[in-house]
């Protein structure tokens, strides 16, 4: 997701001179009659950091493709001095490669960190098939080589010893199509092939072992660090680069006491633990006022820049992979370069941990499922509670409860909480499912 | 991509959301394909749990508004003729015939074809084919590159015979000035048009210089959104603005790609971009209007 700009648009849009005629792609299309322009924004990357043992040094802020149909927004980025490219073979489709094949015609290509990803997780993934899957790559980037190959959605440790995989890498390397080899993974899900239950840092603790992968794609984040720090470290012990995603876990309860107030005036039971959520919350929002106000934080925004500035003070972090497709969004990622947690921020995260990082269930986690006796699917409810406080999709929200094909949360309420026990976060799962189930059952 | 002019959805869309319900028994089956059957299990994921299927991938569908995707294996009846083939088939639900309309123009790189019993499809041997009906787009991967022309005709006339939803454009494109359009260049960009925030919901295509020799130009027509104010005011916020003819153009530089401009009209806001100076911007402006 993007975050809001902080930087003058008007300032930003004088900066941009026209020059000679040029080509650029949206929608993955040729745009005909585009006027190629010389950009001299002076919004600029501010650090480089050594990407591990590729050894090349990488702007500390990274353009992730994800959504990616404007070539445009890639030119001017690197302009800015992003260096580090992250995209993958079926991001639009093939498209974000396009893109960003447009936006690197006639730039310097060695100065440039380009890595690609290829999805794995096909039982038929032959070593001609990945071949020809990778070459296909190179057409869309309109590029010789790449820099780093990952395996995508790497979520099994035998996905990181695919054979056929490095083989064929090893052929690329040798052709010099190749030069380093990574794997990203974010964390336990629901897989098409069914859940995994392999964490992340067992994965990429696998791939540390297995001596052939130079870069590291993974989540990391203030509210879910421990693991992230851990599989830093292990990348560090062996020279990995590190490159983050998902960097940005906050959410702010700002419903809770809407939702406690109107089920007060509902008749509606409320219980002890939602009405000390509340308390935390309300005191959390006091200190929170007057830490903005004294130290000028004027947004969530501004919160969302710390969570950002969290991941780069840590020195082994080497690139973040922000995903950007507007200047907006370029803007904004790029003054956070060079960032790092300052007292103010540390002072507003460890509030916000403190207060509401325990009420923050998991992205992705599901550790507790397995010890819920009546199957209860956590993360999805807490999902659906998101929709209905924080995005305001009651309706949605209700609907998509209502059909819960498992059982729903009305059990909660009753239950000594296996959940609670077996959290790691010590998350007062229960109380938080009731809650959900309040919102989203109407009871 | 053919003349999308030529065959306009009717406002069925109540009716097709209605039979892709049934078609899915009202649960998150898969609709059955004649000649062709599941092969494992069907997976079925909503906006937020689409990342899980296809990672980053999901950010671009999200900002379609996708409401469902349905995955399975299929695997040919008849082995003669189709080779044996197996496919896995993702069929997104993507809310509204425009929306699908613009992920698959997206992802097809404009590549669409017309084809029987759905709006266009694109066969991409050995990897893949695309197909677009109604609300709902389509992707077929083939796993170990077993696609051909043939087989993939096979399949996708299959699944439009199976899918509920109209084969007829969005209706929305008849907003676009026809006058210089060209056909098959077509499109629609949900959120980041031009790579600017304040661009969403735009319909565009491209256009024909009126001067012989003139490169082709983009239009396009931002939608207002549902029930919230014009994005008009935004504009002016951000935007600079001038008085011609009559009415406030607003303009801006966008960098590697030169001034685009916008005026109000009722069918919402009309833009032009690529424009290398103002005198261009306004030409193609008045071009575009009439």
């Amino acid at each position: 997701m993007e975050p809001e700009s902080r930087v003058s648009r008007r300032g930003f849009m004088r900066s941009a001179g026209l020059a000679a005629v040029g080509g650029g792609v949206v929608s993955g299309r040729r745009l005909c009659g585009t006027v190629r322009a010389e950009q001299t924004a002076e919004l600029k990357i501010r650090e480089y950091r050594t990407l591990g043992r590729t050894g090349f040094r990488v702007s500390d802020i990274g353009f992730g493709t994800g959504n990616l149909t404007n070539a445009n927004v890639v030119q001017v980025a690197l302009d800015m001095g992003v260096n580090y490219i992250d995209t993958a073979e079926h991001y639009v489709n093939g498209q974000a490669e396009r893109a960003v094949g447009q936006a690197l015609r006639g730039r310097d290509r060695s100065a440039l960190f380009l890595t690609t990803k290829l999805n794995l997780q096909f039982a038929g993934a032959s070593r001609t098939e990945i071949r020809d899957r990778f070459f296909r790559c190179l057409e869309r980037l309109q590029t010789d080589y790449v820099d780093c190959l990952m395996i995508h959605q790497t979520h099994q440790v035998d996905l990181v010893r695919h054979e056929a995989f490095h083989s064929t890498a090893r052929e690329l390397k040798a052709e010099g199509k190749v030069r380093f080899l990574g794997l990203s993974n974010h964390g336990i899900e629901q897989s098409w092939w069914g859940r995994m239950e392999v964490p992340m840092e067992d994965v990429i603790g696998a791939a540390a072992e297995d001596g052939r992968f130079d870069v590291a794609l993974f989540v990391y984040n203030f509210l879910q660090k421990d693991q992230g720090e851990r599989i830093i470290r292990m990348c560090r012990e062996r020279d990995m680069g590190v490159t983050l995603m998902k960097t940005d876990p906050i959410n702010l309860y700002t419903g809770i006491r809407e939702t406690i107030e109107r089920n007060e005036q509902d008749g509606r039971r409320v219980s002890d633990a939602a009405r000390q959520m509340a308390r935390d919350y309300e005191a959390y929002v006091a200190r929170a006022e007057a830490f903005t106000s004294e130290h000028g934080i004027r947004s969530e925004a501004e919160a969302r820049s710390a969570a950002t500035r969290f991941c780069l003070t840590n020195p082994d972090v080497h690139t973040i992979c922000a995903t950007i497709n507007t200047f907006e969004g370029l803007e904004a990622f790029v003054a956070l370069s060079g960032g790092r947690l300052t007292g103010a921020d540390g002072t507003l995260l460890t509030g916000y941990e403190s207060t509401l990082g325990r009420y923050y269930c998991r992205h992705a986690c599901g550790i507790c499922e397995s010890a819920c006796p009546e199957g209860v699917p956590v993360n999805t409810i807490m999902r659906y509670n998101h929709y209905f406080e924080a995005q305001g999709r009651q309706k949605q929200a209700m609907e998509k409860y209502a059909s819960l094909t498992a059982n729903d949360a009305g059990c909660c309420a009753d239950c000594p909480g296996y959940c609670e026990s077996a959290c790691p976060y010590e998350v007062p799962v229960r109380t938080l499912l009731a809650h959900a189930h309040r919102n989203l059952a109407l009871e | 991509m053919t003349t999308p002019v030529k065959k306009i959805l009717p406002v069925s869309l109540p009716l097709a959301m209605v039979a892709l319900a049934a078609c899915a028994g009202g649960n998150p089956g898969f609709p059955g394909i004649a000649g062709w059957k599941k092969a494992g299990k069907v997976s079925v994921y909503d906006a937020d749990s689409l990342w899980e299927h296809i990672d980053g991938a999901a950010e671009l569908f999200i900002d379609y508004g996708v409401q469902t995707c349905r995955t399975a294996d299929l695997s040919s009846d008849d082995i003669t003729v189709i080779d044996g083939l197996t496919a896995t088939v993702e069929l997104y639900d993507m809310g509204t015939p425009l929306n699908a309309f613009g992920i698959f123009t997206l992802e097809s790189s404009g590549r669409g074809e017309s084809f029987p019993g759905a709006v266009e499809a694109v066969i991409s041997p050995p990897y893949q084919a695309l197909l677009l009906k109604g609300p709902v787009y389509v992707k077929v991967n083939t796993l170990d590159g077993g696609l051909t022309q043939d087989n993939g005709r096979s399949l996708l006339t299959a699944l439009a015979r199976a899918l509920p939803g109209s084969a007829d454009y969005p209706a929305e494109l008849e907003l676009l000035p026809r006058s210089g359009r060209i056909a098959g260049t077509e499109g629609y960009q949900a959120r980041g048009f031009l790579g600017l925030t304040e661009l969403t919901r735009c319909l565009y295509a491209e256009y024909d210089g009126t001067e012989e020799g003139a490169e082709p130009w983009l239009g396009f027509l931002m939608l207002p959104p549902p029930e919230a104010p014009s994005p008009w005011n935004d504009l002016a916020g951000r935007w600079e603005s001038m008085e011609h003819a009559g009415r406030t153009v607003l303009y801006r530089t966008i960098p590697y790609r030169g001034l685009v401009g916008v005026i109000r009209t009722e069918q919402g806001i009309l833009g032009v971009s690529g424009a290398a100076d103002r005198a261009e911007m306004l030409h193609r402006l008045g071009t575009f209007l009439h």
